[in-house]
């Protein structure tokens, strides 16, 4: 990959990086992955830092932005391995605080993942966390889809990491990892939202969340990133969006 | 519903002021009127209805707008000063939005318009009565709550979400406050008032209140200054209520004349004080039992971290009987010793013996408890035990070190070798050379580095020394390090299951 990765945000004070390294092997099912790594004053966190398979990939990218030691947090929006998996891999080689839903603690031995006492446990009603100067707020986005299930939003960039809400299924390869047209775009979010997002009730509790909040970027795990206008657009989308328990039928 | 009948069980214990200026009207509302209400009063205009008001604060008054001396809307700007509470019906022939307007910000209950259609009039009659209702309870509730609070010895305050809603005098006095209002509006966050303190709670990682309310029963200790500037230690517990969603009551225990301040902030005290404070351990660990509060008990299994709660089922003169699971307890077995943190110790403490275990209970005797100024929970980094299949060879410059060595445990930053005896000349300067090969999906993992002596310490039979690697490549080694804990996981689980 020839851009490890891309910048969101820079305001001097704060960096706002997006990594794009996959593990799909499934030539005809693509589906990138993101992680991201916010830095201020040499400092990391870093969000869905993703499976074991990118872990030597990402950890050159992050290096060559600050010293991997560097990481304070690491956020895991959910318990999934193309989120977490690698989170063995990242208690060994940091000191960080491992961020997440309480219920996915004990699962993470199956990751390998013991050290229990770094882990930070987030409240259900979410929390907010204090990264050296700025704030970050962990959102409630439970069933969205994992049972136990955060977004992080920060409050400088006002970029919403939103973890699978969001994600797409598009192509890993080059381009610059942007919504353009949010109509055309929809095509690459309908098939995922429908089947793994619990239901429209719980999709309208997220986006009344959100709407409360200044966002001027959704940032999710899969696929682009949503800028000013699309961001609306899509909350617009999301909200409506008949999804999981609401094709009960069809599933059961 | 038939509001009718309702209306005639729950009015009747309820007085009720009806003003009308038109006779014939009056008179037929108060006959309507007494069929449900105890008692109905009646004025010709607004200046009679205030003056009757004045003198009884009717819960429920039924007024006209337009009256001779004073009209329906004045008549309801002066009942609602002098009773806020009072539910206000208006009945008018007209239907004018200004007079509407007027009506809300008052606080008028409803708005009626004549002629009233008896369904409609009993139904909102019977509304007002059970918002009273509802008011009288709740004040009735806080009215018993505030007197449970204040007959309490210790500060109490009770929060809905993250917000104050009720604190005791005790509390209030604490900060210098006159009354709950003023507490209010300055303590927004009481999490702010928590002081930052080694081992203590306050807004640090996750703000203070949330992680209260995300751990009901669990203690925490906090500091807070008082009005007075003096510091105070507390021991702090969050309940919820039950069936009052979001409700939950803070319950601070000054524990400030036990001068365990000192004791938790590590710079402050001295290794010796803490040492002799094996009382201190015995008394604390009582509170943790007494609040049926859980405690983490910490062990390793060849370097893996094993971490499950545990709960204190006795409090002996000199041992602990405590209950945890069968992993735990397995570790335990392993390690011949545990380690206890809670938030309540101001520090971890070390149990260095282990007087029985019992699989069957999943109970287990500790004796010989002390406070522990460094534990191995505050690793920096992670540590392993390799497989048998491991050699290594140790260079001191050129010369071969030709003891017996072996790998102890291992880490990104280095290794631990356990020798048969010192090499000459080995000190902190030496150049040291390490090749060593563990072995990883069943192929030969060869790691060449040189380092530099860290420590080393002596046992009857044989030395342990832990090098520093120097310049090691350590890509491999993270891979080695995450596949042998996978391994140790299933090891530790496989005992579980037989």
């Amino acid at each position: 990959m020839d851009n490890k990765y891309k910048i969101l945000y820079d305001d001097g004070d704060r960096k706002y990086v997006m990594f794009s390294f996959d593990d799909e092997t499934h030539e005809e099912s693509f589906l990138s992955v993101n992680q991201y790594l916010i830095i201020e004053n040499g400092e990391g966190l870093l969000i869905d830092p993703g499976s074991e398979s990118i872990f030597d990939e990402l950890y050159e990218g992050i290096s060559e932005l600050i010293e991997v030691s560097q990481i304070k947090y690491i956020f895991l929006s959910h318990q999934d391995p193309d989120v977490s998996g690698s989170i063995a891999q990242w208690a060994v080689t940091t000191q960080a605080k491992f961020l997440m839903s309480g219920l996915w603690v004990r699962f993470m031995s199956h990751y390998g993942f013991s050290e229990m006492s770094r882990v930070v446990q987030i409240p259900d009603k979410g929390a907010k966390l204090t990264l050296g100067s700025h704030t970050i707020r962990f959102i409630p986005a439970h069933f969205l889809h994992s049972p136990g299930n955060f977004s992080l939003y920060d409050v400088k960039s006002k970029i919403l990491f939103s973890g699978d809400i969001g994600a797409a299924v598009v192509s890993s390869l080059g381009g610059e990892k942007k919504v353009r047209e949010f109509e055309e775009h929809i095509k690459a979010l309908e098939g995922f939202h429908k089947r793994y997002m619990g239901s429209n009730k719980l999709c309208r509790a997220w986006v009344q969340r959100v709407e409360k909040l200044d966002v001027r970027k959704i940032a999710p795990q899969h696929g682009y990133v949503f800028e000013d206008e699309n961001v609306v657009k899509f909350l617009e989308w999301f909200k409506e969006l008949a999804c999981g328990s609401d094709f009960l039928e069809e599933l059961y | 519903m038939n509001f009718v009948k309702e209306l005639q069980v729950i009015a009747k214990h309820f007085d009720v002021l009806y003003v009308e200026d038109n006779e014939a009207l009056r008179t037929k509302a108060k006959t309507l009127l007494e069929k449900f209400f105890g008692s109905v009063a009646t004025a010709s205009d607004g200046q009679i209805g205030l003056e009757m008001f004045k003198n009884r604060h009717y819960p429920i008054v039924i007024t006209d707008i337009k009256m001779p001396h004073m009209d329906g809307l004045t008549l309801s700007a002066h009942i609602k000063k002098i009773q806020p509470e009072t539910k206000i019906i208006i009945m008018s022939a007209f239907d004018d939005k200004e007079l509407l307007f007027k009506g809300i910000e008052l606080g008028i209950f409803r708005f009626l318009t004549k002629p009233v259609n008896i369904t409609e009039f009993t139904e909102v009659l019977y509304k007002a009565i059970g918002e009273i209702k509802h008011e009288q309870n709740t004040k009735m509730f806080y009215s018993y709550l505030k007197n449970i609070f204040n007959y309490q010895s210790s500060m109490v305050v009770m929060l809905h979400e993250k917000d104050m809603v009720l604190a005791n005098d005790i509390f209030l006095e604490f900060f210098g406050f006159e009354c709950i209002n003023e507490c209010k509006k300055s303590l927004r966050d009481i999490g702010e008032h928590f002081l930052e303190h080694d081992g203590f709670l306050y807004n640090k990682d996750i703000d203070a209140v949330m992680t209260l309310i995300s751990n009901p029963q669990k203690l925490f200790h906090i500091k807070m200054k008082a009005k007075d500037e003096s510091l105070h230690h507390f021991i702090l517990k969050y309940q919820t209520i039950p069936e009052k969603e979001g409700y939950g009551i803070l319950s601070f225990d000054d524990v400030t004349e036990l001068n365990l301040l000192e004791l938790f902030d590590a710079k402050q005290s001295k290794e010796d004080t803490k040492a002799t404070n094996t009382k201190a351990v015995y008394n604390l660990l009582g509170v943790i039992q007494r609040n049926s509060a859980k405690v983490d008990i910490h062990n390793y299994y060849k370097g893996l971290s094993i971490t499950n709660s545990g709960i204190i089922t006795e409090v002996k003169e000199e041992s602990i009987l405590l209950k945890t699971s069968y992993i735990q307890l397995k570790s335990i077995q392993l390690e011949e010793k545990t380690y206890i943190c809670s938030s309540a110790l101001p520090q971890v403490i070390l149990a260095n013996e282990v007087v029985k275990i019992s699989f069957e209970k999943q109970e287990l005797e500790l004796k010989l408890l002390s406070f522990v100024n460094t534990s191995p929970i505050d690793r920096a980094t992670i540590r392993v035990v390799p497989t048998q299949k491991q050699s290594v060879s140790l260079f001191l410059g050129e010369n071969k070190f030709h003891g017996d060595i072996e790998i102890e445990d291992i880490s990104l930053d280095g290794v631990r070798l356990k020798l048969g005896a010192l090499p000459a000349g080995l000190d902190r300067e030496s150049e040291i050379r390490l090749d060593m090969v563990l072995e990883l999906d069943k192929k030969p993992l060869i790691i060449n580095t040189s380092a530099k002596m860290l420590r080393k310490s002596e046992s009857k039979h044989s030395f342990s020394i832990v090098f520093l690697f120097e310049d090691l490549k350590k890509s491999t080694l993270v891979k080695y390090i995450t596949k042998r804990q996978m391994e140790l996981i299933r090891e530790i689980k496989g005992m579980q299951n037989g």
